[in-house]
């Protein structure tokens, strides 16, 4: 089966020229799009074609639909992808692109329509017998069931929004007063959000490690899982350092979590590469979380430790190809880290936008950047703050390690503020250095620098 | 010691004067800007100015304006990308032609995209001076279709 001529690429930054990449390689000719601020932006450059859809807001470029499948069509693209974040997990957008005659290179609109929709996918997932945080039968409706359930539960417990994401619509409350008080904060912050006030409630884990499993499916019905990655190290619910495998992970947890995550998959139908979350806690019980229907941004750890492409392995799948490989045929070998470069300020976190006067990238064995940036680039207020993803790849996690703090101590980015010095200080924590950390870290090891 | 934005700064400064030469030595430092004597100042083709209601400026230059354009021409751009059609349908005439006075408002040509026919209108008043776009071609968001000459 043949793959696509040429595929328009429905974003910018990283994840463009990592996509642009892939297809190069395929012999697949390349469109970019753009807003007007971009036209000098590396996947602009990179792509056979590029055209511009709009000024430099997001709603008017990068998630305008009907300017999208025009370029598509103006062009002669006959499949999008949408990388991550914008338009990739709008159902109804993969739904255009199909009425439209594009393929769209994800999974399908139902898939994603489930995977956005919190409360629902939670139900899936409890009837094939997939354990959930315990929490809520589907939306709560008052008050008073929130109550109810909450002392059920015991404790804190965390309201989230059915159709939150990326950390937002989420609120932790330690008893009833608070519950009472929260449930309208949280359903007025849901509808402003989000658009729908849907809220369900769950029990809340303090010391919980966040591991993700990374899945792959083709249309047949065949579902591989490639492993897991902890993205334990967050701040306020954004990850910053992802790994695999997880430290500290027993293989017969690593195998039990995988098989978890397969059929997790297999709960909803699953197509193409997705990724499900898992919150594990101190005694190693993974609770599935949610499924995010799209590449995501840490996908280079698990392509460091299995050697296979995603965004490949996403284009093949989309065009109709089978997985072509069983469960027992992948291996993983060594270990990766991915350290997020964001244009901020180390320590908290306020944005730095702004000229990158000079940048030098590190490199040597084991080393990847993914960037769109160089010396020049304008890291703009308009996007989200991600300059470059750090990714090293080693025999073992402490290899990894000391290659990250060399890698760390190489990279040169002068202009903007980046998150560099909060990484070489996790490098550096011994808590980090053993494996002994959780979704806490991140604000306890800022909490020890103030 | 010197700064790099110190010596911007005195870059700027020498364009907007006769000075073809200047050393200066103060702690540490010592700079010297030496340039060719210009003979015309003014720049080749003036930008023409944008008049693009309630946008970003952007920042595009005619592509076919030549120097007899210097004078101030108005640009009118493509508000979203697709097809650029001259007329409403192939047989109709062009709703403009060049040496057409046309008002702020008035349909100038189609956009289409997405199968819908989007009327384009000018957004001044003016003399179409000159089409940049041919019949049926794509156009990107913010490409200049028209240019006219402002009414005095």
């Amino acid at each position: 089966m043949t793959l696509f001529d040429k595929v328009l690429i429905a974003n910018r930054g990283e994840i463009a020229v990592r996509v642009i990449r892939a297809c190069r390689e395929l012999g697949i000719k390349t469109v970019a799009v753009y807003s007007d601020v971009e036209k000098e932006s590396m996947h602009v450059r990179l792509a056979d074609e590029a055209v511009c859809i709009g000024p430099a807001s997001s709603q008017h470029s990068y998630l305008n639909i009907p300017g999208l499948l025009t370029a598509a069509e103006i062009t002669d693209a006959s499949a999008i992808h949408p990388g991550y974040g914008f338009l990739s997990e709008n159902a109804n957008f993969a739904e255009t692109c199909m009425s439209s005659g594009i393929v769209f290179i994800g999974p399908s609109p139902e898939n994603i329509r489930v995977g956005g929709d919190k409360s629902r996918a939670r139900d899936a997932m409890k009837k094939k017998g997939v354990p959930v945080v315990p929490g809520s039968d589907g939306v709560i409706d008052s008050e008073e069931e929130a109550v109810k359930i909450a002392k059920k539960l015991g404790y804190p417990v965390m309201f989230k929004a059915a159709h939150g994401g990326g950390g937002r619509g989420m609120k932790v409350v330690e008893s009833e007063d608070d519950l009472r008080h929260a449930f309208n904060v949280a359903q007025r912050e849901a509808l402003t959000a989000f658009g729908i006030k849907d809220l369900y409630l769950e029990k809340f884990i303090t010391e919980l490690r966040h591991i993700e499993v990374q899945i792959v499916a083709d249309n047949e019905g065949n579902v591989v899982h490639l492993g897991e990655r902890d993205c334990s190290v967050q701040r306020r619910h954004q990850k910053l350092i992802e790994e695999s495998p997880a430290p500290m992970a027993s293989e017969k947890f690593r195998r039990k979590i995988g098989e978890l995550a397969v059929k997790a998959a297999r709960a909803i139908n699953y197509r193409n590469v997705g990724t499900v979350e898992f919150a594990v806690d101190p005694d190693w019980n993974p609770y599935f979380i949610e499924i995010n229907t799209r590449v995501q941004v840490e996908h280079p750890v698990t392509e460091a430790v299995t050697g296979i492409d995603l965004i490949k392995e996403q284009i093949r799948l989309a065009a109709g190809q089978p997985l072509g490989y069983k469960q027992a045929q992948v291996t993983t070998t060594g270990h990766a880290i991915e350290c997020r470069v964001n244009a901020e300020d180390p320590f908290t976190f306020t944005p730095s936008p702004g000229k990158i006067d000079f940048m030098f990238l590190p490199g040597g064995p084991g080393v990847r950047v993914d960037t769109a940036s160089c010396a020049g680039s304008i890291v703009s207020p308009h996007y989200d703050s991600l300059v470059a993803k750090l990714i090293v790849r080693a025999r073992d996690r402490q290899e990894a390690i000391a290659r990250m703090r060399r890698a760390l101590d190489e990279f040169i980015i002068e202009g903007i503020k980046t998150s560099i010095p909060f990484h070489q200080l996790v490098l550096k924590d011994p808590d980090f250095i053993k494996g002994n950390f959780n979704t806490g870290f991140a604000d306890r090891l800022n909490g020890k620098q103030s | 010691m010197m700064e790099l934005d110190d010596l911007k700064e005195l870059i700027n400064f020498l364009k907007n004067t006769d000075i073809t030469e200047v050393s200066i030595e103060t702690e540490g430092t010592k700079v010297r800007l030496k340039r060719e004597h210009l003979i015309a100042k003014a720049p080749k083709a003036a930008p023409a100015p944008m008049h693009v209601e309630g946008k970003e400026e952007h920042p595009h230059v005619p592509a076919h304006a030549d120097e007899d354009d210097s004078h101030r021409l108005i640009t009118i751009t493509a508000p979203l990308v697709g097809t650029f059609y001259r007329s409403p349908s192939p047989e109709a005439a062009a709703f403009v032609e060049i040496g057409d006075r046309v008002k702020k408002g008035q349909v100038i040509c189609i956009i289409e995209a997405m199968k819908l026919m989007n009327e384009i209108e000018s957004e001044a008043d003016g003399v179409v001076s000159r089409v940049l776009v041919d019949n049926s071609q794509p156009v990107e968001y913010g490409e200049p279709l028209f240019l006219l000459e402002p009414i005095q």
